[in-house]
């Protein structure tokens, strides 16, 4: 008994190395994992391959971030796009005028970190310059955030919502009314007062040039640090009073939490990582920062990732984020909506009655192996029916989901469901294909399936949250759903027998 | 000195007064009652106490401090926690975490594992339940939670309303059974609002009857228990 209560006591206090050390190490198996997928996997995909794959991962970033805020601590907040921007242009401008300042002119430098002999393999000069801009970025979008928290000390749901999309427009008009860029350093130097203030951010046109440092290994290692940050906020004494203030608000105040503070650190938290995504965004290659980064479109797009994925769940962020982000980029080819439907149908089999996390293993890991067969050209048999190609992929698949229906005792149903999806997508494709043009009279109007992506993305959503609207994992994460640790606590809990 | 001090305490909701003037004092130790019908003011007077609510006029003193200008997080802080009404359960977060917030304020990690263990000895269910989402757990057991919850802000005194509201006889038997305990095993002084006068008295040593705003009477409870008043209007004797 009084050794379990030590035992406890112990638990609870933990020696600072180890609590580092439980931060740490994970965070450097990501970062090294970030290297080496930046390694292997960058140079063997093209780059609109590789933009998808930082697109994803600023996705990640930003949603994880939004979620200590509306999943977390349950404020309704509409502004992260604000916070996102502030990062970007922050971030930006300090690269792009500090390069230009010292360099003469806005380029990569790829000066070797030469002073730091023992450490060759280090990123060079620039990519320093960019993090620290990139950590600049983020403090400043911090302070946004403590300057948007304070007016959630009094407001709740919907009048918060106002003062966070209220932050993100005005971020947007000062950004639309700021001066144009400077573009060389003679025009920077004859420059006066009036050409510096209000701040030469490149007004509505946007601000362009920015030295590229964005790469795979940056925005994954710092999707790393967020999702770090965000699992040992959730554990941490903090996280707890997040979550309280969501639960019962006067309830958490009468445990002792001073929720103004609080929700304005919720706010500060958020904003930094907003941050860091708009310092990754601003030196992507092919992106032009633009006022509407900051508008309430792009603020939408994150809540959308947050609220599929389950409020305050980061894999739930993680997941959703990765599966909308690849989702709007591979419908503009409409045939891919026969896999889709399969997906869903598998997906949707195998929950059924119940979360049951070996099927989707299964389901997951053979339509990993199936996709890798097809980019690897292996077994491309086809043939026609109906109208069109069917490739064996497409056979595999309808295979497995009769597979799962006969086993679920449901064939019926599965057959039906199968027969429903191909009839519905043959459909589509062969009026594609057989009607590329629709003709009224003399006008001729081009239907282009690829059009109509974001339709069938907004669709996809919609039956999301018809059938699960508490998100695709809840409040849950994905490992709660393993079998051996389905009422495992979120927190470190101390083992102590009953009596 | 009494360890807390009630001195004409008016409240207002809007311009609508809730309570006029109301004086009360809890001896350090004591088991002290607050009954009254619907819309007394009981709930109202213990969140005015706990900082959810600003008085509009008199003054709270705590241990000799004024209190009723401070945080409610501060007041917490100075040693009054409260099982709020409706038990406050926060139901997303398990039972074990609902415990972690109870002693959120406190920083020492020895003294919280020593009294969660006490508090878990009091509530063996909790014990059982400690890995569950505390918004599964029966009403009786959200209740047990709530007052573990709140012991583990290791209080001088606790506020607890109506911990009885909506429990079975036997689980109010229970309830009460406990908050004497933890006067004895503690020394919490405990102040109580219930509307279930006849189990309030029966526990409590000190009473106030609580009407429209007012103090009505008090006394001793077991000499409110034997008034010929307080048995017509609130414990249903003839």
């Amino acid at each position: 008994m009084k050794s379990q209560i030590q035992d406890h006591a112990r638990s609870l206090r933990g020696s600072s190395l180890p609590a580092l050390a439980t931060a740490m190490i994970p965070l450097i198996l990501l970062i090294f994992g970030a290297a080496k997928l930046d390694e292997f996997v960058a140079a063997s995909f093209d780059r609109y391959h590789l933009r998808v794959m930082m697109d994803v991962g600023i996705a990640i970033v930003l949603a994880v971030s939004l979620n200590i805020v509306n999943g977390y601590t349950g404020q309704f907040s509409i502004g992260h796009a604000g916070f996102f921007a502030v990062g970007g242009y922050v971030s930006a401008a300090l690269t792009y005028y500090v390069t230009m300042s010292v360099w003469g002119e806005a380029i990569l430098i790829e000066t070797p970190v030469s002073a730091l002999w023992p450490f060759p393999h280090l990123p060079p000069v620039g990519a320093w310059i960019f993090v620290g801009a990139a950590i600049l970025g983020g403090l400043v979008a911090a302070g946004a955030g403590y300057l948007v928290g304070l007016p959630s000390l009094r407001l709740r749901g919907d009048y918060l919502a106002i003062v966070t999309l209220g932050f993100g427009e005005i971020c947007r008009v000062l950004l639309e009314r700021s001066n144009p860029q400077f573009f060389d350093v003679d025009s920077m130097r004859e420059a006066t007062v009036a050409d510096w203030l209000p701040l030469p951010l490149g007004s509505a046109q946007g601000f362009t040039d920015v030295p590229k440092y964005t790469s795979l290994f940056w925005v994954y290692a710092f999707v790393a640090v967020t999702l770090v940050f965000a699992y040992r906020l959730k554990q941490s004494a903090t996280g707890r009073a997040l979550l309280s203030i969501r639960e019962d608000e006067t309830a958490a105040q009468a445990m002792g939490v001073n929720v103004t503070l609080y929700k304005v650190r919720a706010f500060v938290f958020a904003a930094f990582f907003a941050g860091l995504a708009g310092a990754l965004y601003a030196h992507q290659p092919g992106t032009i920062l633009r006022p509407l980064d900051a508008g309430f479109m792009r603020s939408f797009d994150v809540i959308i990732i947050v609220v599929l994925g389950g409020m305050g769940s980061i894999s739930g962020a993680t997941l959703a984020a990765v599966l909308l982000t690849v989702m709007a980029e591979w419908l503009r080819d409409p045939t891919h909506v026969w896999y889709l439907a399969l997906y869903i149908g598998l997906a949707r089999v195998a929950l059924t009655p119940r979360d049951n996390w070996r099927d989707l293993v299964v389901i997951g890991s053979s339509a990993v192996a199936l996709e890798s067969c097809r980019a690897a050209g292996l077994f491309a048999l086809s043939f026609p029916l109906l109208s069109v190609q069917v490739t064996g992929y497409e056979l595999v698949y309808a295979t497995l989901l009769v597979v799962f229906c006969i086993l679920r005792k449901d064939v019926l149903r599965g057959v039906l469901f199968v027969a429903g999806v191909v009839a519905f997508a043959e459909l589509v494709r062969w009026l594609a294909l057989k009607y590329p043009v629709v003709r009224f009279g003399p006008t001729e109007i081009p239907l282009r399936l690829g059009d109509y992506r974001m339709v069938i993305y907004a669709l996809l959503l919609v039956s999301v949250m018809i059938f699960r609207p508490q998100g695709l994992l809840g409040l849950k994460e994905i490992w709660d759903f393993l079998p051996s640790r389905r009422h495992a606590p979120r927190t470190a809990a101390p083992r102590v027998s009953g009596r | 000195m009494p360890l807390l001090e009630v001195r004409d305490l008016c409240v207002k909701y809007g311009a609508i007064p809730a309570l006029h003037g109301l004086s009360l004092s809890v001896e350090a130790g004591q088991i002290v009652t607050l009954i009254g019908c619907n819309g007394a003011g009981k709930t109202t007077t213990l969140r005015t106490i706990s900082g959810l609510l600003r008085p509009s006029g008199g003054s709270i003193t705590f241990n000799g401090a004024p209190i009723h200008t401070l945080s409610t997080d501060g007041i917490v802080r100075l040693g009054i926690a409260q099982a709020p009404e409706g038990r406050g359960i926060f139901g997303n977060l398990t039972v074990d975490e609902n415990l972690s917030l109870g002693a959120f304020a406190r920083r020492d990690r020895a003294g919280i594992a020593k009294d969660r263990e006490w508090a878990l000895q009091l509530f063996p269910r909790l014990r059982e339940r400690l890995r569950q989402n505390a918004g599964t757990l029966s009403g009786g057991e959200q209740q047990m939670l709530a007052i573990a919850r709140s012991v583990l802000a290791r209080p001088r005194l606790l506020l607890l309303d109506e911990p009885s509201l909506g429990l079975a006889p036997q689980i109010v038997q229970t309830i009460f059974h406990i908050i004497r305990t933890i006067r004895e095993e503690r020394g919490t002084t405990i102040l109580l609002v219930e509307q279930n006068a006849h189990m309030a008295l029966h526990t409590a040593d000190y009473a106030y009857v609580l009407e429209v705003g007012r103090i009505a009477m008090h006394g001793p409870a077991a000499r409110l228990a034997a008034s010929d008043a307080v048995r017509k209007a609130y414990l249903g004797v003839a």
